[in-house]
């Protein structure tokens, strides 16, 4: 046992040897250090100086202001109504447009948690032979272009498409069903496709490291396979599964490609919107504005998430 | 051999990790040419003490000296001490002869006067026809042997060794120790071998410093310590040894109902709580007189000699007795009433 | 293994099925004799892929995306290594902060990314776009993939190996070029080949930031809108992805078969 004792500052400060250590280290990561600070650090907070400027047609008006955010919530005495609900805003879009998204994001999210978890089960204890290929069997997909990956879903669902064809080929149909793609359902059934390879890693790194012997102590400590899975491996798979669902939930809010290609009118997302104000509309502090408020809140929903499940009790935990 | 010239001075070493002080008042010498082991339960600071000694850790007070030169400031590549990790830290990447030659390519030595070195190192440590076996091919004897060669050929004025034995099984471990103590005498170079093994240490050492809590309790040749721990935890720590609680006063202990014995005073032990310590080997069993009085509540035949645990009223755990088995016959059945008797000179009085 | 289904089996080759099929479409049409994206197949044809060699804005386009994807692969991994080595080695103050906030491209959509990085090159700092702009976009989210690798790899094996090196005399420049150097490869191969695919195949950054020269990506979308240039998309798109599935198997059998034998004879 070693000795715990309190150290008085003067013999602290003769550790110089760990501080050249720590100037060292230091030294090493600055290079990178630098790059993610002019690159993200300054950038965010450029964006959200913009956002309290004001465009005036061509001209940019750097007056703070909050101008831009307000506009966001102004009122107005006229409801626009939104899927029977009754928006009271004088400019509602983006707030339409934000709950629709959180919506997309997070169906797709629980789809790709439901698809993806039974497939890191499988992995993690079916596959005993060529574990190596399944993993890059799974792995590929994420690393393949997302472009492509969404277009695919517009040559299957499309009009012209893969599905329509093929039913009227077979003589199922004979005009196309046109349901199928520029919906929000198109939109969230690309999503979880697209990003399901990306959550099976996490949950299968956390299953794979459970103690097989906890598995074989609950079994013969009474438990079926259904009570042994529901009291042991899912507990202590929660780690992992939650990063696959943030790690799917958080980009995906603000993704621009999916909706704009097969998403249509009806299926738009916030992204398209910040899109849209920065490089058609030319207002980019309000632009600025919109995409602040989305990383707001969506942080805001990860953080509801995870009280409401209570993380900090689950990584304690693991400890 | 053995020289009085010290080739390491500790001064007064103390060494911290944040608010946790693990070596303390680290104040002793290791003689040029000796066997020195430091031996110690895990966490005592024997590990930190040997990286401080090869320039990987620091010290946060205090002074260090080897072979005269003060090495505060001299980082691990510039001393001239070589290490035998515990995990070996055979590099994967390297073969044998590469493994062995890592060192000398640091050094100013004409390619066959490295060769020639390494060849020397490779039949040293019996590895010869391995040159070129590539690392993940070697048995744990073989990478243990690698490791030395490649510490040892670069002529280090000190060797030091974590623990190098613990991951060996025991019959390795046994023909290992006799190699090294073999290998040590013929390379004359000074060793500092650290164990919690108190019998590899015994074993193997001239000299043994017994750490705790990252102090020396005690420095002393095998001989020494055995026959005379200073305090408790030493006699506890070397050995088997039976301890009677009591009163000391110089060289009587005063253990109440149990009798007033004779022993020789160690250490510091006067007019305060103290101990009767006794050797199991010391003790001889009677079926009748003695000092003490008692019943054998454990036996066990070991062939040669035969193990005795023997209970006496007024004492918290029984005596371990340790019998020649000269006579035959059947010895003291379980149960037995026994005296238990030994020369006055043999108990030692010591300090809590 | 019990002669019953297994139910997990039959899941797991849905599952399959589902995540390569829509994908695997693109070049059955892309070898079919046909204007559009349908079936039934009318015939065998190679005549959209013989058309893309005369089509010069394509090749253009593709060979911006190959020098971007390049200096950025070589760039976040020069980067990453001494990054990753810090973190992995010394127990820094704070370096758990640093990690993370090196981590934020992950999860942080990558259109606000592309907006932050257009508002201080345009309105702040007044620099033309242009592709070293798309580039260092580029370098900021492969960052974390490298480093996520390479520490990966560096946490890898026993700290006891560089502090056996130093005790041999090396110092710690030796000791970074005869050992974790070579120990590391195997990451950083597959940390270049990560940067390389991830910088080829972006969009959302490319979209935002390229100026009057686009990347493939970039290219590909704006081809996107017109029907009848779908042969050509789909004959691209299935160069692509074999391109890229190529590099992805490469990079994870180097960093599979670098784990295997760091790790030999554990004891």
């Amino acid at each position: 046992m070693s000795i715990a004792e309190e150290t008085d500052p003067v013999s602290r400060s003769r550790d110089t040897a760990a501080i050249r250590r720590w100037l060292r280290g230091y030294a090493l990561l600055s290079p990178a250090l630098v790059v993610m600070i002019a690159m993200l650090a300054l950038p965010v907070a450029a964006l959200v100086l913009l956002s309290f400027w004001t465009q005036n047609g061509f001209e940019l008006d750097r007056t703070p202001t909050l101008a831009n955010y307000a506009s966001l919530v102004t009122p107005s005495a006229e409801p626009t109504i939104w899927f029977g609900i009754p928006f009271y805003l004088s400019y509602p879009v983006p707030a339409i447009l934000m709950i629709k998204s959180i919506i997309m994001s997070l169906t797709a999210t629980v789809a790709v948690i439901l698809l993806a978890y039974p497939m890191a089960y499988f992995l993690a204890f079916r596959v005993t032979r060529n574990k190596a290929m399944w993993i890059i069997l799974i792995t590929i997909p994420f690393w393949t272009s997302y472009l492509l990956r969404v277009f695919a879903w517009k040559i299957v669902l499309g009009f012209n498409g893969a599905i329509n064809s093929g039913l009227k080929a077979i003589g199922i149909i004979d005009k196309p069903l046109e349901f199928l793609l520029y919906n929000p359902g198109a939109v969230t059934l690309t999503l979880a496709h697209s990003w399901v390879a990306f959550a099976i890693l996490p949950i299968y790194v956390s299953l794979e490291k459970i103690d097989r012997s906890l598995l074989e102590a609950a079994s013969d400590l009474g438990d079926s396979r259904l009570r042994r899975f529901l009291r042991v491996t899912l507990p202590l798979s929660a780690p992992g599964t939650i990063a696959a669902a943030l790690l799917v939930f958080i980009p995906t809010v603000g993704d621009y490609v999916t909706p704009t290609l097969v998403g249509g009118p009806g299926g738009t997302m916030i992204g398209n919107l910040v899109q849209d104000l920065f490089l058609k509309q030319n207002n980019a502090p309000l632009g600025a504005a919109v995409a602040i408020v989305m990383m707001l809140i969506i942080a805001l929903v990860v953080a509801i998430f995870l009280w409401a499940i209570g993380y900090g009790r689950i990584r304690a935990r693991r400890q | 051999m053995t020289s009085d010239t010290p080739i390491i001075e500790l001064r007064d070493i103390v060494k911290r990790f944040g608010s946790l002080t693990v070596l303390r008042d680290i104040d002793f010498d290791i003689r040029q040419g000796e066997f020195f082991s430091l031996l110690g339960a895990s966490g005592c600071g024997k590990t930190t003490l040997l990286r401080i000694l090869a320039g990987i850790e620091q010290p946060s007070e205090g002074s260090l000296l080897i072979d005269g030169q003060p090495m505060a400031g001299v980082p691990a590549n510039r001393r001239p001490t070589n290490m035998v990790f515990q995990s070996y830290a055979i590099f994967p990447h390297l073969n044998v002869e590469e493994n062995i030659g890592y060192g000398l390519r640091n050094m100013r030595l004409t390619r066959p006067e490295a060769q020639a070195r390494v060849a020397e190192a490779i039949s040293l440590v019996k590895l010869d026809g391995l040159a070129t076996r590539n690392a993940h091919q070697l048995s744990g004897g073989q990478r243990q042997r690698v490791a030395l060669a490649r510490a040892l050929v670069c002529r280090p004025k000190v060797l030091l060794l974590d623990e190098p034995l613990s991951a060996l099984d025991k019959k390795l471990r046994e023909e290992m120790q006799l190699e090294l103590r073999a290998l040590q005498r013929t390379v004359g170079i000074t060793f500092v071998f650290v164990t919690h093994d108190q019998e590899e240490a015994l074993t193997l050492s001239d000299r043994i410093a017994i750490m705790a809590e990252g102090r020396v309790l005690q420095l002393d040749t095998p001989r020494g310590l055995y026959e005379g721990p200073q305090n408790r935890r030493v006699a506890e720590f070397v050995g088997t040894m039976n301890l009677i609680p009591g009163r000391a006063h110089g060289a009587v202990l005063d253990a109440g109902a149990l009798g007033r014995f004779e022993g020789t005073a160690m250490g510091s032990a006067s007019g305060g709580e103290g101990f009767l310590a006794l050797r199991p080997e010391k003790l001889r069993l009677a079926t009748g007189g003695g000092k003490l009085s008692g019943t054998v509540s454990e036996a066990a035949y070991l062939g040669d000699r035969i193990h005795y645990r023997v209970t006496v009223p007024g004492l918290a755990a029984p005596l371990a007795v340790s019998v020649n088995n000269l006579q035959d016959g059947a010895g003291f059945a379980l149960g037995a009433g026994v005296g238990v008797d030994w020369d006055a000179g043999a108990g030692l009085i010591l300090g809590p | 293994m019990a002669k019953r289904i297994d139910l997990l089996w039959i899941y797991a080759i849905l599952f399959i099925m589902f995540l390569y099929g829509p994908v695997l479409l693109m070049p059955v049409f892309a070898l079919n004799d046909g204007t559009f994206a349908t079936f039934p197949l009318k015939g065998f044809t190679l005549k959209n892929f013989s058309a893309m060699a005369a089509n010069t804005s394509m090749i253009l386009a593709f060979q911006n995306s190959l020098r971007i994807a390049v200096s950025v692969a070589v760039l976040s991994t020069a980067l990453g290594i001494p990054a990753a080595l810090a973190l992995s080695r010394f127990r820094l103050p704070g370096g758990a902060g640093v990690q993370s906030f090196m981590m934020l491209p992950l999860v942080i959509p990558s259109i606000v990314i592309a907006v932050a990085l257009l508002v201080i090159l345009l309105k702040i700092l007044g620099i033309q776009l242009s592709l070293w702009t798309v580039a260092s976009g580029h370098v900021l989210i492969c960052l974390p993939f490298c480093m996520s690798v390479l520490m990966s790899r560096l946490e890898g094996f026993d700290p006891a190996l560089e502090e056996a090196s130093g005790d041999l005399g090396c110092t710690p420049w030796q000791t970074f070029w005869r050992l974790t150097f070579p120990l590391a490869l195997p990451g950083v191969i597959s940390s270049l080949l990560m940067g390389f695919i991830i910088s080829f195949d972006e969009f959302v950054i490319s979209f935002f930031l390229s100026g009057t020269e686009t990347t493939l990506p970039v290219y590909l979308f704006s081809q996107l809108r017109f029907p009848n240039k779908l042969p050509g998309v789909l004959a691209l798109g299935s160069l692509i992805l074999v391109g890229s599935t190529v590099l992805v198997i490469a990079a994870e059998v180097i960093r599979k078969r670098g784990a295997a034998s760091s790790n030999p004879g554990d004891l």
